[in-house]
């Protein structure tokens, strides 16, 4: 009678695969910097929130703008209209740009309650109001210039052919701009974007 | 020779613990082919009954738990959001209908398992990801229910994907769906994004150019007319009930001769709806798309099926014959689809009262005769000139001849 040795490479997997299994099959939760994060796909994410909005304040404000006989203008925002494939919260973007553009301590904003309530009061709504109307609101909400904007995405994929992944790349820019209400004219525009590439295994277990 | 005859005895002792463990391993597959063939399951139909007998609430409680990883995971997810939409939930709706599309999207990574697992019992194992029809009404009824809520830039969102994945789907020679094409137009009209909304009036009116839809505005019908009217109702309808499965050859789908639906609004009539698109249609044509890669694949299945059979039947042949039973049983098409969806696809784009508040629906056999009159007062939204609105001719509540039109 022989004894039979389980072959090495056999407890080694079995070694590496408890050992992970500890770790797989525990919680872990951990604080992470929201601008330091991996993406996790090429889509909008939390550091494109983040950047987009920082950039584009920054831009605006160092244009120059406010000119510097104005003092601490009033600006109403009007919503950053969303021409992408992703539904995303535009309201938390264009949030944080009046929060950065705020913090310059150069400009007022109009509070995005009492914008609505005269929307209401005249039966509109942001999304529903067309651009003609939404100059008028701002001139009655005593505001000088409006900002507005758009958020595109372009999407593209590696065609047809034999292969075990896919290769992604997602555009987006973010257009933000002023503009004057008295004069009707476009007082500062400026544009950031960014371009991903993510890619996808196309065959899995 | 002692030690040939000893060493040819060891061989045929191996082969024979080797056939022993091939005629085992066909049994597991058998049994397990019999035990993981699931169906759609008894809540998923007994909901879709519910939903067109117009109890909503009843097919929502009936799905309200959904199976994790169960491969129709996205299967219930579409028909639920359809009970959603129909009882007014719009919200829910299009919740369920965004999860649907992102578990479909999870499916674009091909499962090994799940394909071989397809290989040997049936093509239901696989996750279900909608017929390519399918995929794309998915997004045109997301966007009906996000302009219900009056959310323009999402309803538009929804009208791109839906142009990406026609895009990738026209490469692969589906049958386009001009329902969805048109109602994309819509969604950039009313974003004021009037030149690729022009740009898919112009592919809608390619499709269908009886209907003579003009590509600059999308009006046809009673919407063209020499000076802009004061108001239009744009109304998407959805009539009868999609087919379950293609019959070969006999599409029963937009032929010209389909009920239909008339609008009033004060008593005044407005105009009536066209068909842009048939299921039964869409269906037929899909199938026919897809009928030799499926008889390929079925042919493959079966020879498989037959050898594993044939490996069993020469240790037992009683055994074998009970694997092959075992094992064609579980051999059955695939016909999972999407079956609350109408049957008949159409669209009214009819001049309206500036202030339209309601309108009456007027639901006509093919023949003229009227079957049933609504007031509808939602959904119905309005930006600008534009009003939007759509309509099922399922009864909101159970009544006796609509239970008897639909048995």
């Amino acid at each position: 009678m022989h004894t039979r040795f389980v072959p090495v490479p056999v407890l080694l997997a079995l070694a590496i695969g408890l050992g992970a299994g500890c770790s797989a099959f525990r919680m872990s939760v951990e604080d992470r910097n929201p601008r330091e994060s991996n993406p996790l796909s090429a889509k909008y994410d939390q550091e494109d929130l983040l950047s987009l909005a920082e950039l584009t304040a920054e831009a605006l404000l160092a244009h120059p703008f406010p000119p510097a006989e104005a003092e601490r203008p009033i600006l109403v925002e009007m919503g950053i209209q969303n021409r992408t494939e992703t539904h995303i919260d535009m309201q938390a973007l264009s949030n944080t740009i009046t929060t950065h553009m705020l913090d310059g301590k150069t400009v007022q904003f109009v509070n995005a309650d009492k914008r609505d309530a005269l929307l209401r009061e005249q039966g509109y709504q942001l999304q529903n109001c067309a651009p003609e109307t939404r100059a008028a609101i701002g001139r009655q909400l005593g505001a000088r210039y409006m900002l507005t904007g758009s958020l595109i995405e372009i999407e593209r994929e590696s065609g047809r052919q034999a292969r075990v992944s896919k290769q992604q790349d997602v555009y987006y820019q973010l257009t933000v701009e002023l503009t004057d209400l008295e004069t009707g004219l476009i007082a500062v525009r400026k544009q950031r974007d960014r371009l991903r590439r993510a890619g996808k295994p196309l065959i899995g277990w | 020779v002692k030690h040939a005859s000893r060493g040819l005895n060891a061989a045929r002792a191996a082969l024979a613990g080797r056939r022993y463990a091939a005629c085992r391993g066909c049994w597991l597959v058998a049994v397990a082919a019999v035990l993981s063939c699931g169906c759609a399951g008894p809540n998923l139909n007994a909901a879709r009954d519910d939903i067109f007998l117009g109890r909503f609430d009843a097919a929502l409680a009936l799905l309200e738990d959904l199976p994790v990883s169960h491969p129709d995971r996205a299967l219930h997810l579409m028909e639920r959001g359809m009970a959603a939409q129909l009882s007014g939930a719009h919200t829910n709706a299009v919740r369920d209908w965004l999860r649907a599309l992102d578990t479909i999207e999870a499916l674009d990574t091909y499962s090994l398992s799940r394909g071989a697992a397809s290989l040997a019992f049936n093509d239901s194992v696989q996750g279900f990801r909608g017929w390519p029809y399918e995929r794309t009404l998915l997004h045109a009824f997301a966007a009906k229910s996000f302009l219900a809520l009056g959310m323009w830039d999402d309803a538009a969102v929804e009208a791109r994907r839906q142009i990406a994945r026609r895009n990738t789907d026209h490469l692969r020679a589906f049958p386009p769906d001009p329902y969805s094409i048109y109602l994309s137009g819509v969604c950039f009209e009313l974003i004021g994004d009037t030149q690729n909304a022009a740009l898919e009036y112009r592919i809608a009116a390619r499709l269908l150019p009886d209907l003579g839809i003009d590509p600059a505005t999308g009006r046809f019908g009673s919407a063209v007319t020499p000076t802009a009217p004061d108001g239009e109702l744009i109304c998407f309808v959805g009539l009868g009930r999609a087919p379950r499965w293609a019959p070969p050859g006999a599409p029963q789908g937009r032929s010209g001769f389909e009920p239909y639906v008339t609008f009033h609004a004060d008593g005044a009539p407005l105009g009536r709806s066209r068909t842009f698109a048939a299921t039964p249609d869409l269906l037929a044509a899909t199938y026919a798309r897809l009928a030799l890669l499926k008889g390929v694949k079925t042919v493959s299945r079966i020879a498989l099926k037959e050898l594993a059979a044939q490996a069993v039947a020469e240790e037992d042949r009683f055994l074998g014959e009970l694997t092959r039973l075992l094992l064609f049983a579980t051999e059955t098409p695939d016909n999972r689809h999407w079956e609350t969806l109408p049957r008949f696809l159409q669209v009214a784009r009819v001049p309206c009262p500036r202030d339209l508040t309601r309108y009456e629906a007027a639901f006509h056999a093919p023949t003229g005769a009227v079957l049933e009159r609504r007031t509808l007062t939602q959904p119905l939204v309005r930006r600008g000139n534009l009003a939007v609105s759509f309509i099922r001719d399922i009864p909101p509540a159970p009544r006796a001849g609509h239970i008897r039109n639909n048995l």
